[in-house]
């Protein structure tokens, strides 16, 4: 895993040059968030659909 | 109501920064979240306190959305949910006091890791050396206040169909509206992550023998079973009366944190100490 994420940072930084800090940052930024974001939307689904099956059980 | 309206006296700068507000602190404090040993946005040292910092910004929103709406319905929403917020923050904050007392640091990831220590982690048995065990007590008062801090049912006094119907959100439609609903969410999913964090491990197996699962995958288990107490809650409970609210915050939760802060700090002077 470390080895990986060396591999693409140090890619990374020989292509983009200084502005690689800033992408790595976004990119983590969108690593956490996009998960988040999709476990919000699917956590109101469930909500709205699991209560409702059970009571009517 | 899918169109922004907007009402025509309410103050329009703040009424877009309102949900903003809300938002975005839910947001933001996940920078600091440990999902592992090595993975984490910022393993800022003072973690914990950066994110009760951010996380009681969350109030700011809820009040400018109130006001700016320029509706009493909003405002009087707004004046409960803040109360409300405000009051079981405090319980929360003692809470966490009690762990970083038992922890020794701010640093959320070395609060995970002192859980991984213990007479439960040598035997194999990680579960017996979280903090839920020890500080059990704290541990339901850090859920039920979680619960009352979102204003998530059985605590959601802030919307009722007779009187203030959808509090400080009422004037709200659209994108304005689903951005509430959102952070509303998020908020619960962020607590349900502190207190896997703080009293369930993080990202560490129950089992020795079930270590070889990541430990990403572990935290988000804790954090999904957290979660499902609070749709629990909301279908079994029914809506507390807002004075029994502010009397189980005021009166039961800061008292009962403040007493096992004391009892906790006495039992780590003693041999008995587990937390070495």
């Amino acid at each position: 895993m470390n080895g990986m994420l060396e591999a693409i940072t140090a890619q990374g930084s020989s292509v983009l040059g200084p502005a690689w800090p800033v992408v790595w940052t976004l990119a983590k930024i969108v690593a956490v968030l996009l998960p988040l974001l999709v476990c919000v939307a699917y956590l109101t689904y469930w909500e709205r659909r699991l209560p409702p099956r059970s009571s009517s059980s | 109501m899918k169109e922004v309206v907007t009402p025509t006296a309410s103050s329009r700068v703040l009424y877009f920064i309102g949900p903003v507000m809300t938002i975005m602190p839910a947001m933001a404090a996940w920078a600091v979240i440990p999902f592992g040993p090595d993975v984490v946005l910022a393993n800022v040292n003072a973690g914990l306190l950066l994110l009760l910092a951010i996380t009681s910004l969350e109030v700011y929103g809820v009040i400018i959305a109130g006001w700016a709406s320029n509706s009493k319905y909003a405002f009087l929403g707004a004046l409960r949910a803040s109360a409300q917020m405000v009051s079981y923050e405090l319980a929360i904050g003692f809470a966490l006091v009690v762990v970083l007392l038992v922890s020794g640091s701010l640093n959320l990831t070395d609060i995970v890791e002192s859980q991984g220590r213990g007479w439960g982690a040598e035997l194999g048995l990680n579960f017996l050396s979280w903090n839920w065990l020890p500080l059990l007590p704290i541990f339901v008062v850090y859920i039920i206040s979680g619960v009352a801090e979102t204003n998530r049912h059985p605590f959601d006094v802030v919307e009722g169909e007779s009187e203030i119907v959808a509090g400080h959100m009422v004037e709200y439609s659209g994108m304005g509206f689903a951005v509430f609903f959102l952070a509303e969410y998020a908020n619960m999913i962020l607590i349900s992550c502190m207190a896997s964090i703080m009293f369930l491990g993080g990202w560490y197996a129950p089992i020795g023998l079930l270590s070889f699962i990541p430990g990403w995958i572990w935290l988000g288990i804790k954090t999904f079973l957290v979660v499902s107490c609070f749709i629990w809650f909301r279908a079994s409970f029914p809506r507390y009366r807002y004075d029994q609210i502010m009397r189980l915050g005021w009166k039961i939760f800061i008292p009962v944190t403040l007493v096992w802060l004391v009892v906790v700090a006495i039992w780590m002077q003693t041999p008995l100490n587990i937390w070495k």
